[in-house]
C-alpha cells in the first residue's frame, strides 16, 4: 500500500515539473518538484542510491529548465550529499525540520547553480532561484511531506 | 540480521572517492559547455592544453630519434664509402707506384738503347784455361773498331765483361766481370742499394762495400750502376745467391747470369 502510494507520489511529482517547466520563464513562484524527490530519496537511502540518483534528477532538472547541462546535477549532488548526511540527526516528522531542511539545502544547492550561471556562463539569474524558489519549494515540500500518509513513509528514526 | 542493499555503509574514504568522482563527471560536462574565445569548449582547451606537451614531447622526441638514425645511417654509408675509397686510393697509390717503376725502366731502357746504339757482334775464339773466369777472346779488333773498355754482353745483353788490351786487328781480350781485377759498380734491383762487385776467379762475384741499412733477399736481381763510367748503367749483371751479415756492411755473393749460359755470340758496345 505504502509502495504504491509512494509511486503514485512520484509521478505525480514528475508530471507536476514538466508541467511548471512549461511555464518556468513567465512564473515568479517556482516550484521545483523534483528536488523533493531528492530529498525523499536522500533521507530514505543509502549514499550511493542518493548520489546517483540526485545525479540524474539533476540533469533532467537541466534538461526542463534549459540551461547547461550539468549545473544542477553538479549542485544537486552535493545537496543530496548534505541532506544523506544531516537526515540521522534531524527529527524529520517535525514539519519545521521538513521546512528548514529543504530551505536551505536547496538555497546552497542553488547558491552552487548560481555561482555557476553568474560567474562563469555569465547569465542574468534573478533572485528568483536563491530565494523565491527555495522558499516555494519549502512550503510546497512540508505540505506534501507533512501529511500523515507521507509522514508514514518518511520513518528515519 | 535483514540484508539491505540500500543501507549498505561505505567507509567515509570511499563516500568521499565516490562524491568526488562523480562531481568531477559533472564538472567535465560543464567543461564542455564552456566556449572559450578561440570558438573552442573549455574541454577541448583543457585537453589540448594537457595532451600538447606530451604531443610536443613525443614530435621532439620522434624527430630526434629520426634524426640521429639518419645520420647514423649517412655516417655508416659514409664510412663504407670512406673504405672503399680508402682501398680505392691504396690501389692507385699502389698503381702509381707500378708506373712509375715500369716508366723509370722503361726511360733506363731508352737510356740505354740511345747509349747502346751501335754494337757488333763477336765471337769467342778462345777461353784461358787456367782462369776460365778471368777472360777470354773475341775474333773482333781494333780493325772494326774495338776500343780498350768496350763493353760486352752476351746474346741476352746480360754483362759479360769489357775489352781490355792485348788488342790487335782482329783480336780482343775481354776481361770477365768475374775476374778479381777491377770492379763493376752494381745496384740491388729491389731498393737501388749500391756497391762494388769483385771476381775472384770463380763462377760468383761478391759485393763490397754494401752497407746494411737496407735488406736484400736471396734471387734479387743486380744491375749495373753506372757510377764506374765505363759500363752504362741497368744492365743486368746477376742474381744474389748467398747473403751474409758483417758488423756495418753485407756480405752478399752474386751469381752472373753469363755463367750459367753459354758463350759463343757476343755483342760489342762501341764506344761514342
Amino acid at each position: 500500500m505504502n509502495s504504491r502510494f509512494r509511486n503514485i507520489l512520484l509521478v505525480v511529482l514528475v508530471v507536476g515539473q514538466v508541467a511548471i517547466a512549461r511555464y518556468y520563464q513567465s512564473l515568479r513562484f517556482t516550484v521545483d518538484l523534483l528536488y523533493l524527490i531528492i530529498f525523499y530519496i536522500a533521507i530514505k537511502s543509502g549514499f550511493m542510491t542518493s548520489i546517483f540518483s540526485a545525479g540524474f534528477i539533476g540533469l533532467c532538472s537541466d534538461y526542463l529548465s534549459g540551461g547547461i547541462m550539468g549545473v544542477f546535477s553538479f549542485s544537486r549532488i552535493l545537496a543530496a550529499f548534505l541532506l544523506n548526511s544531516l537526515a540521522r540527526f534531524l527529527d524529520l516528522k517535525k514539519n519545521i525540520f521538513v521546512f528548514l531542511l529543504i530551505l536551505i539545502s536547496l538555497f546552497l544547492s542553488n547558491l552552487v547553480a548560481f555561482v555557476f550561471h553568474v560567474l562563469i556562463f555569465n547569465l542574468k539569474i534573478t533572485s528568483r532561484l536563491l530565494l523565491y524558489q527555495p522558499l516555494s519549494t519549502a512550503v510546497v515540500g512540508t505540505i506534501i511531506l507533512g501529511t500523515k500518509k507521507v509522514k508514514s513513509l518518511l520513518d528515519v528514526s | 540480521m535483514r540484508f539491505n542493499p540500500g543501507r549498505t555503509e561505505l567507509s567515509g574514504e570511499k563516500k568521499s572517492a565516490v562524491l568526488v568522482l562523480i562531481l568531477f563527471v559533472n564538472l567535465i560536462l560543464i567543461s564542455s559547455q564552456i566556449i572559450l574565445k578561440n570558438q573552442q569548449s573549455l574541454l577541448q582547451a583543457t585537453i589540448a592544453n594537457m595532451v600538447a606537451p606530451l604531443q610536443l614531447t613525443f614530435q621532439k622526441a620522434s624527430d630526434f630519434v629520426g634524426d640521429e638514425i639518419s645520420r647514423y645511417l649517412f655516417l655508416r654509408s659514409a664510412f663504407k664509402k670512406y673504405q672503399v675509397l680508402k682501398k680505392k686510393q691504396l690501389d692507385l697509390r699502389m698503381e702509381n707506384y707500378a708506373l712509375k717503376r715500369d716508366l723509370r725502366d722503361l726511360q733506363a731502357e731508352a737510356g740505354v738503347r740511345k747509349k747502346l746504339g751501335r754494337y757488333l757482334l763477336a765471337t769467342v775464339i778462345s777461353i784461358d784455361v787456367n782462369y776460365p773466369y778471368a777472360s777470354l777472346m773475341v775474333d773482333q779488333g781494333t780493325h772494326a773498331g774495338l776500343r780498350e773498355n768496350d763493353v760486352v754482353l752476351n746474346s741476352d745483353a746480360e754483362l759479360v765483361g769489357k775489352i781490355v788490351k792485348p788488342m790487335t786487328a782482329f783480336s780482343a781480350q775481354v776481361r770477365l766481370i768475374t775476374s778479381p781485377i777491377g770492379g763493376t759498380g752494381a745496384y740491388i734491383e729491389s731498393n737501388m742499394l749500391e756497391g762494388l762487385l769483385k771476381g775472384d776467379n770463380r763462377a760468383e762475384c761478391s759485393f763490397q762495400y754494401l752497407l746494411a741499412n737496407k735488406p736484400v733477399r736471396v734471387g734479387d736481381n743486380v744491375i749495373t750502376s753506372g757510377t764506374d763510367l765505363i759500363y752504362p748503367n741497368y744492365l743486368p749483371i746477376g742474381r744474389v745467391t748467398k747473403i751474409g751479415k758483417d758488423y756495418l756492411t753485407q756480405k752478399i755473393s752474386v751469381r752472373p747470369f753469363f755463367v750459367d749460359k753459354t758463350l759463343k755470340k757476343l755483342v760489342v758496345l762501341l764506344h761514342e
